[in-house]
């Protein structure tokens, strides 16, 4: 068999550069814990934090949530109502929202919007010698920096993914309406005789998986930016997609670890 | 009477030692060599100007001097400690004590300039009581001639102003060494003599021990107790500004007549 030595290589090196994007992980997770748990505690960090990447993404969450609620029920409607199923939309709503579209949603658009901030704000200090600054001012960046933001994503995104879940069944509630009359508190009952802890307790413990991953990826690859203000562009487009990627790749595993504990 | 005589030989050892001992200094990025067996020694209250050509590693050794840079090989001895042995928490108690003014000045661009100079302050675990930071910070921005900026954020503020800012923010915990990088490059003629003038006063005020990286000729003739001519990798001339401008030394001579 004939290769090229050109795709030979370019295969190679992509190779080396998830490995060594894995490795980079690896290392930033064991350092988030080892240096996390030693005091002194930012607080008052995680806490501002916790409002720039949780209160600030409320509306971008709750719009997007409150759409798909609504297209869902939409979408399904005219093919539950074939199967003279059209009673069992508040169910089937719910327990979509509940347990996949809800906390994927959410952790998608947060990928996006807080993985690519973190990214682009630490590899910008980086880049302009803030982290250093800071460095010389007596203060660990990377207790300062990087473990406040994976703690406040990881405390944030489950908070998000309920508000989300919440939203999106008004939504849903909305979208039922527009064609046929159906009362909130009916609706809600459905929806809640539909729902069960099984249901509830892995999603939500998937969206602390969710926010780590996503605090996670985004402070590595802008801390670990390099080459001025392109490598910031590049840290912020590759945190994006390697937190989307991973939120996917936790997102099947919970799924499968569930259907084995025989809650699905 | 034996112990006392020990104290006092101690304390006169503490006298005499340097602020900075450099001894043997490596550092290298892959194959190029930044910094090979270099050596410096830098007395209390002494003001060294460390000049040499673009990316011969002045940067990396000031930043091999607090830390920031591990080297590969030699010593730093800052106040007589070797910063290599030292922990993460002693590292940054003696940083407390060296204030680092960047080429960039490097302020933090979400906060504003009060909180810029808050932070060092706020940071340092030496101060028990937060009451008199306003003072300090209003004090920090007097020296520099700024207190009218004090809310701003650092993309309202002028190149030379920046500058002025990352000097009041390196000198704002009185340290005993400063260390400036570059402090009057990208700026005219004008705003580096009054950067250079702003320096020597706050030297004065404070009698700090100073490393200034500079190209800045008129800023080293002004400012410098000896001038460190950096090259190869070593110290490779030393001496005052007269006496470096008169060298013979074919590098140093076409490096001054610039």
């Amino acid at each position: 068999m004939i290769t090229d030595p050109k795709t030979e290589n370019i295969f190679s090196k992509s190779l080396d550069d998830f490995f060594i994007g894995v490795a980079e992980l690896a290392r930033f997770s064991v350092a988030v814990f080892k240096e996390g748990v030693k005091p002194p505690y930012e607080f008052k960090e995680v806490l501002n934090q916790c409002y720039e990447i949780g209160i600030k993404s409320f509306v971008l969450v709750g719009v997007t949530a409150f759409i798909l609620g609504l297209v869902l029920v939409m979408q399904s409607r005219p093919t539950m109502i074939e199967f003279g199923a059209g009673s069992y939309l508040p169910a089937m709503s719910s327990v979509s929202i509940v347990r996949e579209i809800g906390p994927l949603v959410t952790a998608l658009i947060c990928a996006g919007k807080i993985g690519s901030g973190i990214s682009a704000e630490l590899g910008s200090m980086k880049v302009t010698e803030q982290i250093d600054a800071m460095e010389v001012s007596g203060t660990n960046p990377f207790k300062y920096l990087v473990a406040t933001r994976i703690l406040a994503a990881t405390l944030m995104i489950p908070i998000l993914t309920v508000y989300a879940d919440f939203i999106s069944l008004i939504g849903a509630f909305t979208g039922s309406n527009i064609h046929d009359d159906v009362n909130l508190h009916f609706y809600f009952n459905r929806v809640f005789e539909a729902l069960h802890y099984t249901d509830m307790i892995p999603s939500f413990t998937k969206t602390f998986f969710f926010g780590f991953t996503i605090g996670l990826v985004g402070c590595t690859k802008g801390y670990n930016s390099r080459k001025g203000t392109e490598g910031v562009g590049k840290a912020a487009n590759l945190s994006v997609v390697v937190s989307m990627v991973g939120v996917i790749i936790i997102d099947m595993v919970v799924t499968q670890i569930t259907s084995m504990l025989g809650y699905l | 009477m034996k112990k006392e005589a020990l104290d006092i030989d101690q304390s006169t050892i503490a006298i005499a030692q340097p602020a900075i001992e450099i001894l043997h200094l490596k550092k290298a990025f892959g194959s190029k060599v930044v910094l090979n067996d270099f050596s410096l020694s830098v007395e209390n209250g002494e003001t060294v100007v460390v000049m040499g050509r673009s990316g011969i590693g002045k940067t990396i050794l000031i930043k091999c001097i607090i830390g920031l840079v591990k080297p590969d090989g030699g010593s730093v001895r800052v106040f007589g400690k070797d910063i290599s042995k030292l922990d993460h928490r002693q590292l940054d108690d003696l940083r407390m004590r060296i204030g680092f003014v960047f080429q960039s000045s490097a302020l933090y661009d979400s906060m504003t300039v009060r909180e810029n100079l808050e932070f060092p302050l706020r940071r340092d675990r030496r101060r028990k009581i937060d009451g008199n930071i306003d003072e300090l910070v209003r004090e920090a921005l007097r020296n520099v001639g700024l207190e009218q900026t004090i809310d701003l954020m650092p993309s309202e503020l002028s190149g030379g102003m920046r500058k002025r800012i990352g000097i009041a923010r390196g000198l704002i915990l009185k340290p005993e060494i400063v260390l400036y990088d570059e402090p009057t490059t990208g700026l005219d003629p004008i705003t580096s003599e009054e950067i250079t003038q702003l320096i020597l006063s706050l030297q004065k005020k404070y009698k700090t021990t100073s490393i200034i990286i500079t190209h800045d000729v008129d800023l080293a003739r002004e400012a410098a107790n000896r001038i460190v001519f950096l090259a190869n990798g070593i110290a490779y001339l030393q001496g005052t500004y007269d006496e470096l401008i008169h060298n013979d030394d074919p590098e140093v001579k076409h490096f001054f007549k610039r």
